[in-house]
């Protein structure tokens, strides 16, 4: 199905990509299991998930965001187990599943079966895995798109397949899910619908009917209940700068239209080009200040030249669906048989264009995430269909391109270990909070009573030696990874 | 396949990368032995983590330690309490793990902790102290002389 090779040469690729990912899965998922949970928002959300009836998680009017089923979450795993010890192992263990399972199914998606096609899918697993968007999903307890993503993808693969009757409830239930989680899960919708609209074989009109149905239902419930939120809810970039809430209200709350369409548009950016973070112009500023380090240089261009190469790839394979001369009885758009690959191309612009929609209020690289996951595989597509373009180009041409394409591949790794370093680092970071913060923390909520318990119960695992750190990597080996 | 080699060379070469600083790191974090001879050395030298390694070891944060310094003690040997020696340090972190982990500011060794941080113009950490440390009485600071040498011999006893 993907490559050009036959089904028994595609398990061995398969199995390859398999193998030389795992040092990377496995380190990475070895790295979060061992990473504490930190002292700040973990306990005062426990805290709610404690004292709180599940009507209160319920309830959409509480605040402007909704992750109901994030909270139920918590809440079935701490009181089905009866243990806060026992619910804290479960949840990490759906973040590493998600996680595990994410880079998992986008290598058996693309079930590689030539050289070139195995070569391109380890590309694409350094590329997920050194997106902004995965790096920044990470952190427990916050792991609200690390579930969605998987989820996604498990939708889109369902989409891809021969229909079937039970696959339009599954679809909805997995959508639901995802949303549950988090509003991000909503990317889900209009990739379903332009699945359908471009004849995938599993999305079926009633499957279309059925999640534009259920998504109205919804957003008629959370808009309705949107009457006292404010203008923005968090900090805002802006620039080269960030702004509170109360700032950006009073620069922008006559005309918050302009501020929402730079968020949008930053979180498009970030995605395509990895600047800006959170809305500021991070990796520019340090150019001004003279300061810039050799890892950010790496990202800018990195992402900017898969994204160059990810459109030509897309264009071109958009470019090349026949005009059927028998009528696709599958496709909405008259006449035309659109491929697999274009297919994959049009909701990877779909999905970036929804992610930078839901970040209107501000912007994060953790909103990127569900994109992130058709970026990876645009990425495969766009790299496979270069490489193997060099089989008829003259010598010149295969050196030059070559080179170009094993740079491209090697500055993708240092993210994809620079992811690593961060999740090392953040780990470092978590286990200092509770070593520093604890008796701060006691002090400031010591009439909280459930707070203080859940403090004390937790410090355990938050202070234990076998937390990771950082490598002691050599200067200029952590200037280039950029995660530690 | 030599292109193919080539696009995958990167992830090979990571891979192995990856493995090797994850093996080195569980060797590093399997070694239970602190890096300091002593959690007074760890306080002076070292990072938070390397104090917490005696506390959590057992060493009681409240037991007195020798020191000596040319500055802060013109080179008098003291016996000192951890608390009292972050402070001297102006180690915040140290203070606060050890404030969190057992230091009591109703002990006469840690109860002018304030005092110092405000006599060595650590006013940020003499608000903490008083903040997170509740002590259970307020305390009278010595006054040495602005000029003293030695400033930390007027708070050890």
């Amino acid at each position: 199905m993907h490559g050009r090779g036959n089904r028994h040469s595609g398990n061995w690729w398969t199995a390859a990509v398999f193998a030389v990912t795992a040092p990377l899965l496995l380190t990475l998922l070895r790295v979060l299991w061992r990473t504490p949970y930190p002292i700040s928002e973990t306990i005062a959300l426990l805290e709610d998930v404690d004292t709180s009836p599940a009507s209160f998680f319920l309830d959409p009017a509480r605040k402007s965001w909704y992750r109901p089923l994030y909270h139920l979450t918590w809440m079935a795993l701490w009181r089905g187990t009866g243990s806060l010890d026992a619910a804290l192992v479960l949840f990490k263990t759906i973040e590493l599943a998600a996680v595990g399972g994410l880079i998992a199914l986008v290598i058996w998606y693309l079930r590689p079966r030539t050289a070139i096609a195995a070569g391109a899918a380890t590309f694409a697993v350094a590329v997920l895995v050194g997106t902004p968007g995965f790096r920044d999903n990470l952190e427990l307890p916050l792991i609200y798109t690390t579930v969605g993503m998987p989820l996604l993808l498990i939708v889109w693969m369902l989409l891809e397949r021969k229909e079937r009757w039970w696959h339009t409830p599954v679809i909805l239930a997995l959508t639901l899910l995802a949303i549950g989680y988090k509003e991000q899960g909503l990317v889900i919708v209009p990739v379903v619908l332009v699945a359908w609209w471009m004849g995938a074989p599993g999305a079926s009109r009633m499957t279309a009917a059925a999640i534009v149905v259920m998504t109205a239902v919804y957003l008629a419930i959370r808009l309705s209940t949107s009457g006292t939120w404010p203008t923005f809810v968090q900090d805002v970039g802006y620039g080269f700068t960030m702004l509170s809430p109360d700032q950006a209200t009073t620069r922008f709350g006559t005309f918050p239209v302009g501020m929402y369409v730079y968020n949008m548009v930053a979180t498009t950016t970030n995605i395509l080009f990895s600047e800006p973070t959170a809305g500021v112009f991070t990796i520019v500023r340090d150019m001004r200040d003279g300061r810039v380090a050799p890892w950010e240089i790496n990202h800018v261009i990195s992402s900017a030249a898969l994204t160059v190469l990810i459109v030509w790839w897309g264009v071109g394979t958009v470019r090349a669906n026949p005009k059927s001369q028998i009528p696709n009885p599958k496709s909405k758009s008259v006449g035309i048989s659109w491929s697999v690959e274009s297919r994959v191309f049009a909701a990877t612009v779909i999905a970036v264009a929804a992610s930078a929609a839901l970040g209107f209020n501000y912007t994060r690289d953790r909103l990127g995430g569900m994109a992130a996951v058709f970026y990876a595989m645009a990425a495969y597509y766009a790299i496979r269909a270069v490489a193997e373009r060099l089989a008829h180009a003259p010598r010149p041409t295969v050196i030059a391109v070559s080179i170009g394409l094993v740079l491209l591949a090697g500055a993708w790794q240092l993210r994809a270990i620079g992811t690593v370093e961060y999740a090392r680092l953040t780990a470092f970071k978590d286990r200092r909070e509770w070593i520093t913060n604890l008796q701060q923390r006691r002090v400031e909520f010591a009439s909280r009573a459930a707070y203080l318990r859940i403090l004390n119960a937790m410090t355990h695992q938050g202070t234990a030696p076998s937390v990771p750190r950082p490598t002691a990597l050599p200067a200029w080996a952590g200037s280039l990874t950029g995660g530690g | 396949m030599k292109l193919a080699w080539l696009l995958a060379a990167p992830a090979v070469v990571g891979a192995l990368w990856i493995a090797s600083t994850e093996l080195r790191g569980s060797d590093a974090a399997s070694s239970s032995m602190p890096a300091f001879e002593s959690i007074a050395e760890a306080i002076r030298h070292g990072e938070v983590e390397d104090a917490y390694a005696f506390v959590s070891a057992g060493t009681d944060p409240n037991a007195t330690v020798p020191f000596s310094d040319a500055e802060l003690t013109a080179s008098y040997r003291v016996m000192i309490s951890p608390l009292m020696l972050a402070v001297a340090s102006n180690k915040e972190n140290t203070a606060m793990m050890l404030l969190s982990f057992g230091a009591r500011m109703d002990l006469p060794q840690n109860e002018l902790a304030s005092c110092l941080a405000t006599r060595l113009g650590y006013g940020d950490l003499a608000a903490m102290i008083l903040r997170d440390g509740r002590p259970a009485r307020e305390v009278r600071c010595p006054e040495p002389p602005p000029d003293a040498a030695a400033p930390l011999l007027a708070y050890v006893k």
